[in-house]
C-alpha cells in the first residue's frame, strides 16, 4: 500500500488552473450523517464547465448520498450546493431546469410507452415535441421501440430511455449515478461514446459516478475520488496520472514461496507480499527488476512471471481508497 | 404556464391507462349494475317495493351502499394507486429532481385524486339512472321513465357525501404518501373504515373522519329542501384543511425524498 497517499484531498497540478474558472457545480463543506454515523465530511466538490467529471469511490463511500444532496433529494444538514454560482436552495426551479439527472436505476413509468414517458418530462422541461424525437434517435430508441411500454424494455433500453429523459432539457450539466450499472460490455461502450459525443458536440458537462475507475478512465477529463465520505483526490485526469508518475512503479513477481522471496529481496528492495505466491516491488527501473529476478533465481526460487503493473489508474485508485481504510 | 399547471398536466398524463382510472370506471358502475341485476331477476319484489315514485327509493339505496362502503373503499384504493405510480416505478427521485416546486407536485397529485373521486361521483349518478331505466326496458312494470328524476335530491346527497369524505380523502392521501408499500396504506385505511363503522352508535363519532361518509347518509334527509351542513361535516372540512397543510409540511420537510 502506498503510504504516501494521505487522507486529505489532493489537488493535482492541473487543478490549479481550474480554481480560476467558475464551477458549473460546487459544493462547500457538504457534510451528512445518518444518526451518529457520518456519511460525508466537509465535501468540497468542484466540477468545471465543459468537463467530464468522474466521481469515483468504492461502494458505500458516499457517492449517491452526495448526488442526492446536490439534487435536493436528501435534506441538507451542513454545507451548500451551487450551480454556476447560484445556490440550489432559493433557485431550485431555475437551477434544476438546466440539469439532466439519472440517479441509480432508471425512473420510468412502466405502464406508459417510451414516448409517453418522454412527453411527461417534455412538459416539465418545457421542451418541444421535436426534441422528444431528437433525444429518441440520439439514444437509438426511435421507431417501434418508442411505442413499446417502458415496462417491457430490456435494462439497456431502460437506461437509454432514462438518458433520453435527462437530455430533454438540453442540459448544461448531466448528473449520472452509476449509469452503466447492469449494462453489458457493448452497452457500456455505447454509453461512453454517447457521453463523449454530448460533451464534445453539445458542450454538456457530465458528472458521472462509478465505483470502477477502469470503466470511466477512458471517458473522464477530471476525477474526484471519495472514500469513507471524504474527498481524497480532486483534479484533472492528467493530474492523477502525474501523481502516479511521481510514485515508484509497482512490479509483480510470481514465484513459489512469496515469504521466502521477501526474505531474499527485502534487504535490497522495497518489497512486500501480495498473496501466497506473489511479491510486489516498488522499484524505479527495469535494471532493478532484472536484479531482483537474478537474486531470486540464484537463491533457487523459480520466477514464473515478472511484470510491471498495468499502466491504468486502478492501482492508484485502490491505493487512494484503501489508504484511508 | 405556471409550474403548478405543468405539474397537474403531467400528473394527469401519468394516470393514462393506469389501474386507478380503471378502478374509478369499474368501481362506480359496480353498485348500479348490482341493482340492475336485482331489478331484472326479481321484478315482482322490486316493482312493489319501489312503488309508483321509484326514483327516491332507488337512489336512497344506491347512496346508502355507496356512502357506507363504495366511497370509503374507493378513496383508500385511489389514493394509494395514485401515489404508488411513483413508488412502484421508482420515479419519485426523477420527479423531485425536476424543475418543479415541491408544493406543485404535492398539490397536483392531491387534485388528481380529487378529480378521480369527483369523476366517480358523476359516473355513479349517471349509471344509477341509466341502469334503472335499462331495467325498465326489460320489465316495463317499473315506473322510472314515467316519474320525474329528483335531480335536486341527488345533487344534495352528492354534495353532502363529498363534504363528508373530504377529510378522510386528505388523511388517506397523507398516509399513502408515507407508505412505500401499498399494502400499508390500504391496510391502515381499511382498519380505520371498520373502526368508523363500529363507532357509529357512539356520540363521539363526530370526531372520527372515517365514519363521516356513513354518518352523512344516516343523519341526512335526502328529501330535505334545505341544505344544512351538519357538525361532522364541518369537522370533515377542518380535517381537510389541517391534513392538507400537515401533509404538505411533512412532504416538504421530509429528510429523504424519492
Amino acid at each position: 500500500m502506498n503510504n504516501s497517499i494521505a487522507q486529505t484531498p489532493r489537488v493535482a497540478a492541473g487543478a490549479k488552473n481550474i480554481a480560476m474558472e467558475k464551477y458549473i457545480l460546487e459544493t462547500k463543506g457538504l457534510s451528512h450523517h445518518f444518526g451518529k454515523q457520518s456519511i460525508l465530511t466537509r465535501l468540497d466538490l468542484r466540477v468545471p464547465p465543459g468537463s467530464i467529471f468522474g466521481f469515483l469511490g468504492p461502494n458505500g463511500a458516499g457517492k449517491t448520498t452526495t448526488l442526492r444532496l446536490i439534487l435536493g433529494l436528501l435534506r441538507r444538514q451542513e454545507g451548500s450546493v451551487f450551480f454556476s454560482g447560484k445556490e440550489l436552495s432559493g433557485h431550485r426551479v431555475e437551477v434544476l431546469g438546466k440539469v439532466g439527472t439519472l440517479i441509480e436505476q432508471p425512473s420510468l413509468y412502466a405502464h406508459l410507452s417510451g414516448r409517453e414517458n418522454l412527453n411527461i418530462y417534455r412538459h416539465i422541461y418545457r421542451a418541444t415535441a421535436s426534441r422528444v424525437e431528437e433525444v429518441l434517435s440520439l439514444v437509438g430508441l426511435s421507431g417501434d421501440a418508442a411505442r413499446k411500454k417502458a415496462g417491457r424494455y430490456s435494462l439497456g433500453m431502460k437506461q437509454r430511455l432514462a438518458i433520453a429523459i435527462a437530455l430533454l432539457p438540453r442540459p448544461e450539466l448531466l448528473i449520472l449515478d452509476e449509469p452503466t450499472n447492469g449494462l453489458d460490455p457493448g452497452g457500456i461502450v455505447e454509453m461512453r461514446e454517447l457521453l463523449q459525443k454530448l460533451n464534445r458536440e453539445h458542450g454538456v458537462t457530465v458528472l458521472v459516478s462509478s465505483h470502477l475507475l477502469s470503466e470511466v478512465e477512458k471517458l473522464v477529463t477530471h476525477v474526484g475520488i471519495i472514500n469513507q465520505g471524504r474527498l481524497v483526490f480532486q483534479g484533472t485526469l492528467s493530474g492523477l496520472q502525474t501523481l502516479k508518475a511521481t510514485g515508484q512503479g509497482g512490479w509483480m513477481i510470481e514465484t513459489d514461496d512469496a515469504r521466502l522471496g521477501l526474505g531474499i529481496l527485502a534487504p535490497h528492495f522495497n518489497a512486500r507480499v501480495s498473496g501466497e505466491k506473489a511479491l510486489l516491488l516498488n522499484i524505479g527501473s527495469r535494471e532493478e527488476a532484472a536484479a531482483a529476478n537474478r537474486l531470486l533465481v540464484q537463491a533457487g526460487l523459480p520466477v514464473y512471471q515478472l511484470y510491471q503493473q498495468q499502466d491504468n489508474l486502478e492501482t492508484l485508485f485502490m491505493d487512494l481508497t484503501h489508504a484511508a481504510v | 404556464m405556471s409550474t403548478f399547471f405543468i405539474s397537474l398536466r403531467t400528473e394527469f398524463m401519468k394516470i393514462r391507462r393506469s389501474a386507478a382510472l380503471w378502478l374509478v370506471v369499474i368501481g362506480s358502475a359496480f353498485l348500479p349494475a348490482i341493482f340492475f341485476l336485482m331489478y331484472t331477476t326479481k321484478p315482482d319484489v322490486f316493482v312493489k317495493r319501489l312503488g309508483k315514485d321509484p326514483w327516491m327509493g332507488h337512489i336512497a339505496q344506491g347512496f346508502e351502499a355507496s356512502c357506507f362502503f363504495l366511497w370509503p373503499m374507493l378513496i383508500i384504493v385511489v389514493a394509494s394507486m395514485v401515489t404508488q405510480i411513483e413508488y412502484r416505478n421508482n420515479t419519485w427521485k426523477q420527479v423531485l429532481a425536476a424543475p418543479l416546486r415541491i408544493g406543485d407536485v404535492y398539490f397536483a397529485k392531491y387534485l388528481v385524486i380529487q378529480c378521480l373521486v369527483l369523476c366517480a361521483y358523476v359516473l355513479f349518478d349517471v349509471e344509477l339512472v341509466l341502469f334503472a331505466l335499462l331495467a325498465e326496458v326489460f320489465h316495463p312494470d317499473y315506473q322510472f321513465a314515467h316519474s320525474s328524476l329528483p335531480i335536486h335530491s341527488i345533487l344534495q346527497m352528492d354534495a353532502k357525501s363529498y363534504i363528508s369524505i373530504l377529510g378522510m380523502t386528505t388523511i388517506q392521501y397523507c398516509i399513502s404518501l408515507r407508505f412505500k408499500n401499498f399494502i400499508g396504506s390500504i391496510g391502515v385505511g381499511l382498519a380505520l373504515i371498520i373502526a368508523g363503522l363500529i363507532m357509529i352508535p357512539w356520540d363521539k363519532v363526530v370526531y372520527f373522519p372515517y365514519a363521516y361518509s356513513a354518518l352523512s347518509f344516516i343523519r341526512n334527509s335526502a328529501t330535505a329542501t334545505e341544505f344544512k351542513v351538519l357538525k361532522h361535516e364541518y369537522w370533515s372540512l377542518g380535517y381537510f384543511a389541517a391534513f392538507l397543510t400537515l401533509g404538505y409540511l411533512d412532504f416538504f420537510y421530509r429528510r429523504e425524498r424519492g
